[in-house]
C-alpha cells in the first residue's frame, strides 16, 4: 500500500495480514527508512526529534498514533519546528 | 509599566521573530540583545532523521530559557482557516502553549491577510481554548471583531510583511487604537526603521512585532538594541504626553524685554 509522507510516496508493507494499519506503524517504518538512509553512525545515535503530525490535513495527536488507521493514498505530514517571523 | 498579553507580564514591548538571520549564533546574540521575551517561530515539512532545522530549535530554547521568555508559534504559509486550525493544533502539542500568532494569507503579492478566513480561524482556535493574536490589515471594523470574538491582542500591520515600508497607514493605525482602547494592539510586519517603531509606540501601541528589520540589518545585534531603545522611548513619550501640534509658530524664548524687539 502506497501513501504519502511529506509529499513523497512511500510503500508500507504489512506485517500481520490481520490488523490494519496504524499512524504509529507508519511512522516506525519511515523513521526506519529514514536512519537506514544516513550512513554514519553519528547519525544513527541522533535522538529522534520531536514533531507535530497532520493526516489528510487533519492534526493527528501524539496520543492517536496507534489508533488512527492509515489507507491507500493517505497523505501525512510530519512537521518540525523551523525559524519564523 | 508591562506589556500584559493573557495574563503574562512582559518587561519587552518588543516582539521579535527569529528568521533570516545569517546564522543560529546571530539570531541568538540579537534575540538577546533585544530584551525580547517573547520569539515567534513555526513549523514545516522536514525530515524528522537528522534535520537542519535542529540547531535553530535548540538555540531558541535556549534563549527562551534565559530571557523566561515565551514561545509565539505561527501558522505562516496557511491560505484557509482549516489549514491554520490544524497547523495551531500541532505547533500546540508541540510547544506546549496556548498561544498562536494567527496569519491566514490572502493574498501571494502582498502576502496579505484573508479577513474573512481569518475571522473563521480565531472563531474556531478560541472555542478550541486557544489565545490568539491575530495578524491582520489596518481595517477598524476587522480589528473590532477580532475583539468580539475574544483576541485579546490585536496585530495589525504596518505594511506588508517583509517590505520595512514603514506605517503606511498612521490613520487607520491611530483610529483603531482609539477605538479599541482596552485591547492590547501590537503592531506586526512591515517596519523598517527604529524610528517606525517608536512612532507606533508613540500613537500608544502596546508593542511591535517584528523580524526582517533586524535580521536583515548589516549589523543585527546593534539593530536589535537599536529597536529596543526606540520601543523604550516611544512608550515613554507615549505616557509623558505629547504636545498639540499648532498652525503657527511660538517662539520658545521669552519675547518680554527682547533687546531690539518691535511688535510690528
Amino acid at each position: 500500500m502506497n501513501i504519502i509522507i511529506n509529499g513523497q510516496t512511500m510503500q508500507l508493507i504489512k506485517v500481520n495480514t490481520l490488523n490494519a494499519f496504524m499512524v504509529s506503524d507508519a511512522l516506525g517504518q519511515y523513521f526506519c527508512e529514514q536512519i537506514s538512509e544516513q550512513s554514519n553512525e553519528h547519525q544513527l545515535a541522533k535522538k529522534q526529534p520531536s514533531f507535530a503530525l497532520a493526516l489528510n490535513g487533519n492534526f493527528i495527536g501524539k496520543d492517536e498514533y496507534a489508533s488512527t488507521p492509515v489507507r491507500p493514498n493517505d497523505s501525512l505530514d510530519i512537521l518540525l519546528p523551523i525559524q519564523g517571523g | 509599566m508591562p506589556l500584559t498579553i493573557y495574563g503574562e507580564k512582559l518587561a519587552s514591548r518588543l516582539l521579535i521573530g527569529s528568521a533570516l538571520y545569517p546564522s543560529p549564533e546571530i539570531m541568538k546574540k540579537a534575540i538577546l540583545a533585544s530584551g525580547s521575551q517573547v520569539i515567534t517561530l513555526s513549523l514545516k515539512r522536514q525530515n524528522p532523521v537528522g534535520n537542519s532545522g535542529a540547531q535553530i530549535w535548540q538555540y531558541i530554547q535556549e534563549i527562551v530559557a534565559q530571557m523566561n521568555g515565551f514561545l509565539l508559534p505561527n501558522t505562516a504559509g496557511c491560505k484557509s482557516a482549516k489549514e491554520a486550525v490544524t497547523l495551531a493544533k500541532m505547533s500546540r502539542e508541540l510547544f506546549q502553549t496556548d498561544w498562536i500568532k494567527l496569519e491566514v494569507i490572502g493574498d501571494d503579492y502582498n502576502l496579505q491577510p484573508d479577513p474573512i478566513e481569518l475571522l473563521q480561524a480565531a472563531e474556531q482556535l478560541i472555542s478550541d481554548g486557544f489565545k490568539v493574536l491575530p495578524y491582520c490589515t489596518d481595517d477598524l471594523v476587522l480589528c473590532q471583531r477580532l475583539y468580539d470574538l475574544g483576541c485579546q491582542v490585536i496585530m495589525p500591520w504596518a505594511s506588508p510583511i517583509g517590505t520595512g515600508k514603514g506605517l503606511m497607514n498612521p490613520y487607520n493605525l491611530e483610529t483603531i487604537r482609539l477605538r479599541l482602547p482596552d485591547a492590547t494592539l501590537i503592531l506586526d510586519a512591515g517596519i523598517g526603521k527604529p524610528s517606525d517603531a517608536c512612532i507606533a509606540m508613540e500613537m500608544g501601541f502596546d508593542g511591535v512585532l517584528l523580524n526582517s528589520a533586524i535580521a536583515l540589518a548589516d549589523n543585527p545585534v546593534v539593530m536589535a538594541s537599536a529597536f529596543a531603545g526606540a520601543i523604550k522611548s516611544g512608550e515613554q513619550a507615549y505616557v509623558a504626553g505629547l504636545m498639540t501640534t499648532r498652525q503657527t509658530a511660538h517662539p520658545s524664548t521669552p519675547t518680554l524685554d527682547t533687546p531690539f524687539w518691535h511688535q510690528v
